[in-house]
């Protein structure tokens, strides 16, 4: 238990005198995992939207595919970018291996199939004439659409949750594909297991520590903005 | 504005769901599409104003219309209520928000809707919290608030109990006046149609089969499965009446004759088995086997015959239609 | 969000997605071009803004290396000498030896710091590495308690095995196929021993818990030297030194035999570096100087005892 103390202690101690290292792998944490949720959300929403409203052959056969990408090991996401990245690969020449924007390609690789498969489930709550029904009242075919998300918009917000949740919170593909460089590629779950490797727990306990901060400010952002949508009824 | 179709053809895994040669609604004019379930009233309704798949031309003010020109002048109200996760107020507000009116403008210019569809006080309220009925009048409110001069209604009334669907049918007829549209009304029931429409159509197996004046069309059926539909559910073939045409009438029209009553004078009588006798609470329906099919009479009158024994049925010469040669 | 400024300044320096991006966004029209376009945008955009515009471009290279260089915290002091004197920056990847072998064979790293000696002779004998340069050891110690029941000092270390086995004396095991789990199995391998019975336990744990556990019921162990220095456990070094014990680092340069993108002058310079005086004075130095021993230009042959 001296281990959890010591952590929790180092963690606030780490956070409070603004220990530079700390800042800078949450604010990695933040930007990677972030930017790989939206990018997550400008490609899922979308094909989400088309596998819960299309009517076309293979339609259901997709949705699985989404879902079972949902449970997509992220070291599998995280092996395949490495391979696409490797400099014999077939992106090698990009150069992008071991950097932040290879980590936000795996992670958002590993949210998408999420955001799929729950964007569908979340536009399947909504009427199923509803898209006619806003086209009937003289909508386009964008504005339709986009009343519907507005109509999804608290699913969709959970949605949002899961897929940032999903990536801040794996190791795997972080690990593989940034190679966990110190000052560059280092995110606060890395940063854990090396400490943990290195035997320093209180310290591993501490990023633990701050990635629970992260991901509860972060729901509790969203949960607020739920409830002030609920609260307007 | 008015509104039309020429050819207008919907086909669904090779089957013809819906074929009109021509429709045409006058602007200002109400046309009542009236027709047994799965006759494709819908599926035309839905046709006639671009928000399903068809072949064929739309005619705005006799010009073959645009899908964009139909959303800038249609507005429909389905069969259920489909309301958006809002107040009844922007619910109200949501057409003319979908068609880029600010949001303030929007519920400036729904207010008065709601309150011509007797909901004004529900304006704060969420739209989850609303009964069938009232839900049914944000519809309504929320399509005429765009000022449509195209009005499409699918059957608003038919998941509404008797009175509130008077209450409504009577709200709608004031508030259609106020508003100078083009109105197509589907729906199964004569009263609606009778209630709202100028002229009416009867649409069966996705065929107009008749249009005209709603109370000639309402009291002239020009076929059989019109007469069925119409109400006149006593068919007299021929065989049974001795004339050249099919004879039908409605089975309230119809009127058991006592055992030694005479003929009453004007009167087509004809005589049948009891099959079987059916209570409609106060009337009783009874289903007479003539031997050329069955007929049918709805009476009040106390019934002593019992199924099986034979029994005349009598109908006045005016209340009996020619159906067809 | 200075992230996304700095993005433009990047971007405009010719970052390789700057022409899709552009593209994308003037044809413009379809909704999807827009998204591609944003979506590209926001990967460069977190890809951006670490420091790495302190260094020239090009001039990196990747190190494949073995985890017990990263944990142990050397890298973190020597990387940075590296890029001051040198003017290359170092990705460093903390794998395991083999891995870390199959990466420099594919070309996907510059320059190797392993300690796998046997694997490295059969690699270094396909012909896709270029030189291969001793740099330094630490090593393994048999920890146990001062009695020293099963009479272990000054014993090669083999022996030392084998006489825990055979007098029962009482071992405790990572068990957690760790590199120190490893080379235990090797011993036992080596001394011809099964390891089984009432005497020996395995905690499955780290190097922490596996020692506490040992001074605990007054066993043997066999731990690094680094964790038995900070755990400091009532447990006596008993037996060190043996060629068996140690871990031999060497350095490996690759040549573009392995692959397009090796950048051998890169691999040179690190591996010059590296067994350069100034590097393992340092290498001496760290951990106050009881971690690595500097090996560069001594014999192979003549280390351990």
């Amino acid at each position: 238990m001296d281990v959890l103390g010591d952590g929790l202690v180092e963690a606030v101690r780490l956070l409070l005198t603004g220990d530079q290292d700390t800042w800078a792998i949450t604010g990695l944490t933040l930007r990677v995992s972030l930017t790989a949720t939206v990018i997550a959300l400008l490609i899922g929403v979308p094909l989400g939207a088309v596998l819960a409203l299309g009517r076309f052959r293979g339609r259901r056969v997709l949705l699985a595919i989404a879902n079972t990408g949902m449970g997509l090991p992220p070291v599998v996401v995280g092996l395949f970018v490495t391979v696409l990245l490797w400099r014999s690969g077939p992106l090698g020449a990009l150069g992008l291996l071991y950097t932040p924007t290879a980590m936000v390609i795996a992670q958002a690789g590993i949210a998408t199939p999420i955001v799929v498969a729950l964007t569908a489930a979340a536009l399947h709550q909504v009427d199923p004439d509803f898209l006619l029904q806003m086209r009937g009242l003289g909508a386009t075919r964008v504005r339709a659409l986009g009343a519907l998300l507005t109509e999804a918009k608290l699913p969709l917000l959970a949605v949002g949750m899961a897929g940032f949740g999903a990536v801040v919170s794996e190791v795997g593909a972080a690990q593989m594909v940034g190679g966990n460089l110190a000052g560059e590629t280092r995110v606060l779950t890395t940063a854990a297991v090396l400490a943990t490797s290195r035997g320093q727990f209180a310290l591993a306990i501490a990023f633990g520590l701050v990635l629970l901060a992260i991901a509860f400010a972060v729901n509790l952002a969203v949960t607020f903005a739920q409830h002030r949508q609920t609260a307007t009824r | 504005m008015s509104i039309g179709c020429r050819d207008l053809r919907v086909t669904a895994g090779g089957r013809t769901l819906v074929s009109v040669a021509a429709l045409d609604i006058d602007d200002g004019e109400t046309v009542a599409i009236l027709g047994p379930n799965g006759a494709g009233k819908s599926t035309l309704l839905r046709a006639l104003v671009h928000l399903t798949q068809s072949s064929g031309t739309v005619l705005l003010d006799g010009q073959p219309a645009t899908t964009t020109a139909l959303r800038h002048a249609v507005a429909a109200v389905l069969q259920r209520p489909v309301l958006q996760r809002a107040t009844v107020l922007d619910n109200a507000a949501a057409g003319l928000r979908l068609r880029g009116v600010r949001r303030a403008e929007a519920r400036r210019r729904a207010e008065p809707w709601l309150d011509a569809l007797g909901v004004a006080h529900l304006a704060p309220r969420h739209a989850r919290t609303l009964s069938g009925g009232e839900a049914q009048r944000v519809a309504i409110a929320r399509a005429l608030a765009v000022a449509p001069r195209v009005l499409v209604l699918d059957e608003p009334f038919s998941g509404l109990d008797a009175t509130t669907r008077t209450d409504l049918l009577a709200d709608l007829r004031a508030a259609l006046d106020r508003l100078s549209a083009s109105v197509l009304l589907v729906t199964h029931d004569r009263a609606e149609a009778h209630a709202l429409a100028q002229r009416t159509a009867l649409l069966v197996d996705g065929e107009i089969r008749q249009i005209g004046k709603t109370s000639s069309v309402l009291d002239e059926p020009a076929d059989p499965e019109c007469a069925t539909l119409l109400g006149f559910t006593t068919h007299l073939p021929p065989a049974l009446t001795g004339r050249d045409v099919l004879l039908v009438a409605r089975p309230e029209r119809c009127t058991p004759l006592g055992d030694t009553t005479p003929d009453p004078p004007d009167s087509l009588v004809f005589e049948g088995v009891l099959r079987r006798v059916v209570p409609l609470g106060g009337a009783v329906r009874l289903d007479v086997d003539t031997g050329h099919g069955l007929a049918a009479s709805v009476t009040t009158a106390d019934i002593t015959a019992a199924p099986g024994s034979p029994i005349r049925l009598a109908v006045n010469v005016d209340d009996l239609r020619a159906c067809g040669r | 969000m200075t992230w996304y400024v700095r993005l433009v300044s990047r971007v405009g320096r010719g970052q390789p997605f700057r022409a899709r991006a552009g593209m994308a966004a003037r044809k413009g029209t379809p909704v999807i071009r827009r998204v591609l376009a944003a979506v590209a945008a926001l990967a460069l955009a977190a890809g951006c803004g670490t420091d790495q515009a302190a260094a020239p471009a090009g001039k990196e290279l990747i190190l494949a290396t073995t985890t017990s260089t990263q944990d142990s915290g050397l890298l973190d002091d020597l990387l940075p000498e590296f890029t001051r004197d040198t003017g290359w920056r170092v990705k460093s990847l903390a794998v395991g030896s083999g891995q870390a072998i199959e990466l420099g064979r594919r070309g996907e790293a510059d320059v190797l710091l392993v300690h796998s000696p046997e694997a490295e002779v059969r690699f270094v004998a396909e012909g896709s590495a270029g030189p291969r340069r001793l740099v330094m050891h630490n090593d393994f110690v048999l920890a146990g308690p001062a009695g020293d029941p099963a009479g272990t000092r000054n014993q090669p270390a083999v022996e030392a095995m084998r006489k825990i086995a055979s007098t029962g004396a009482g071992f405790v095991s990572r068990g957690d196929e760790s590199g120190t789990h490893a080379r235990e199995k090797q011993l036992w391998h080596q001394a011809g021993v099964t390891p089984s019975g009432g005497w020996y336990r395995s905690t499955g744990q780290g190097m922490g818990a596996t020692l506490r556990v040992a001074s605990e019921t007054s066993a043997y162990t066999l731990t690094d030297r680094a964790t038995y220095l900070t755990q400091k456990p009532p447990l006596e070094v008993l037996n060190e030194g043996d060629k068996a014990l140690l871990n031999i680092y060497h350095v490996i340069e690759m040549t573009r035999k392995a692959g397009d993108r090796v950048q051998p002058e890169g691999a040179k310079a690190f591996a010059d570096w590296i067994v350069g005086a100034k590097a393992q004075g340092m290498i001496g130095a760290f951990g106050e100087g009881k971690l690595f021993v500097p090996d560069a230009g001594k014999d192979e042959a003549a280390l351990g005892s």
